[in-house]
């Protein structure tokens, strides 16, 4: 049985249309930009938590089961410090399966996280950081340790955000801004196994 | 799964924001304030959300600039914002105005920052003749930062994600990052951009009346430091 939205969420996307673009549950007090620029795994809602912002200009690809707590900044999209407006081009930032982001941390553009790592309270993620099941801590953030604690498991039924898991494939061929998803453009440009 | 599809929003959702394009479009034709068309496209434009929760909902109703209904603002008066630039445009920030602030033109301001301008512990002594926090023109302040009392930011300014701002860096055309907030890099001030907008917005306000905020919405002595010679 996969998580069921609360019901103050669900009426402030689909009936008052606040974060109503996005695709999967969000709390009214987070920000959103450029949701079809996000590519999400299953059972992980950027969000879902207030205060949250998750700002994927230049493309965030989330895994699966990840949890990511309140006040957390997912940005994508680096500032040019001569003009604020513009802003830089950088591979999408990437967060691995089942990887916890505890509140107050923030993780900045570029940044690749490998799967299962837990990212202590208030930590800043400027690097990326490849190895799995890694503990990181600080500002900016080191490994400071592994653990080995055992993922809890996909609820067969959960989907991407709203999208049910069978669906996922026609949905993200059809909205996401593909340029934006880096390596993970592929899967989603190739022609579908099924099509003539 | 048709309206997932395609991504849109559900019908409801559609139908209300259809009606709040509606009544931003002709919202300047009922009250002669066109501050929905104006700001339309730039860095904080003004939702009907934030419009509505400030002037109808009176929550954050001393804010003269548009705010969002998760950000407090206290002591609005004392502060001085530029053109285009609204603390607590973004969700979660704590503006705390009641020591005086200054904000420059076209700073931007991240979800969840502080501004703490009355020190820890200190109670807020009426009106301040100065301010107490100044962040220049062209800043950044990203997610997560805190800036303390007695800080003064220069133009060009950069602070790091999660950072705390103890000490002052006038000169700015810096980064600055981390808790206390410490010079990380320099920014060359010849490649730094100075660009305006053709009709810049101070808040709710045009720039062209900004004098209609004096005494109003502004205290008169700090809305004087900014504005006086203009």
């Amino acid at each position: 049985m996969s998580r069921s939205v609360p019901w103050r969420i669900r009426l402030a996307q689909h009936l008052v249309g606040i974060n109503g673009a996005a695709y999967w549950p969000m709390h009214p007090d987070s920000q959103l930009a450029y949701p079809n620029r996000v590519l999400l795994g299953r059972d992980s809602w950027p969000g879902i938590e207030p205060l949250c912002y998750v700002s994927a200009n230049m493309g965030i690809v989330i895994g699966d089961g990840v949890r990511i707590g309140r006040e957390v900044g997912l940005i994508s999209g680096d500032h040019d410090p001569t003009r604020l407006t513009s802003y830089v081009q950088v591979d999408p930032q990437v967060i691995g399966n089942h990887c916890i982001i505890e509140e107050g941390c923030t993780i900045l553009p570029g940044v690749e996280l490998a799967d299962f790592c837990i990212v202590t309270r208030g930590s800043v993620v400027t690097k990326s950081c490849l190895q799995p099941r890694a503990v990181l801590s600080g500002n900016p953030a080191k490994v400071v340790g592994t653990h080995d604690r055992p993922a809890p498991s996909i609820p067969a039924d959960a989907g991407h955000g709203y999208v049910p898991a069978a669906d996922f494939d026609a949905f993200a061929r059809r909205n996401l801004r593909h340029q934006y998803l880096g390596r993970f453009r592929a899967a989603f440009t190739a022609p579908a196994p099924g099509a003539s | 799964m048709s309206r997932l599809l395609n991504m849109q929003m559900s019908w409801p959702a559609t139908a209300v924001d259809r009606l709040r394009r509606l009544f931003e479009a002709r919202f300047h034709r009922l009250t002669g304030k066109r501050f929905f068309v104006d700001t339309a496209q730039t860095q904080v434009d003004v939702h009907f959300r934030m419009w509505f929760w400030q002037r109808i909902m009176r929550r954050n109703a001393d804010a003269y600039w548009p705010v969002h209904p998760s950000t407090r603002v206290r002591g609005a008066r004392f502060v001085v914002i530029g053109p285009e630039t609204s603390p607590g445009w973004s969700v979660g920030c704590d503006i705390d105005g009641r020591g005086g602030i200054y904000i420059g033109d076209y700073t931007q301001i991240a979800p969840t920052v502080r501004m703490r301008s009355v020190a820890e512990g200190q109670a807020p002594t009426g009106a301040p003749g100065d301010f107490s926090i100044s962040i220049g023109k062209y800043s950044l302040l990203t997610m997560n930062v805190t800036v303390e009392a007695g800080v003064r930011l220069g133009d060009f300014t950069i602070v790091g994600a999660n950072s705390v701002v103890t000490d002052s860096f006038p000169e700015g055309h810096c980064v600055i990052a981390g808790n206390p907030a410490r010079l990380i890099k320099r920014l060359d001030p010849a490649a730094c951009e100075h660009w305006q907008r053709a009709v810049p917005y101070v808040g709710y306000t045009p720039l062209a009346e900004i004098a209609t905020l004096r005494g109003k919405y502004i205290d008169p002595v700090l809305f004087d430091r900014i504005w006086g010679a203009a």
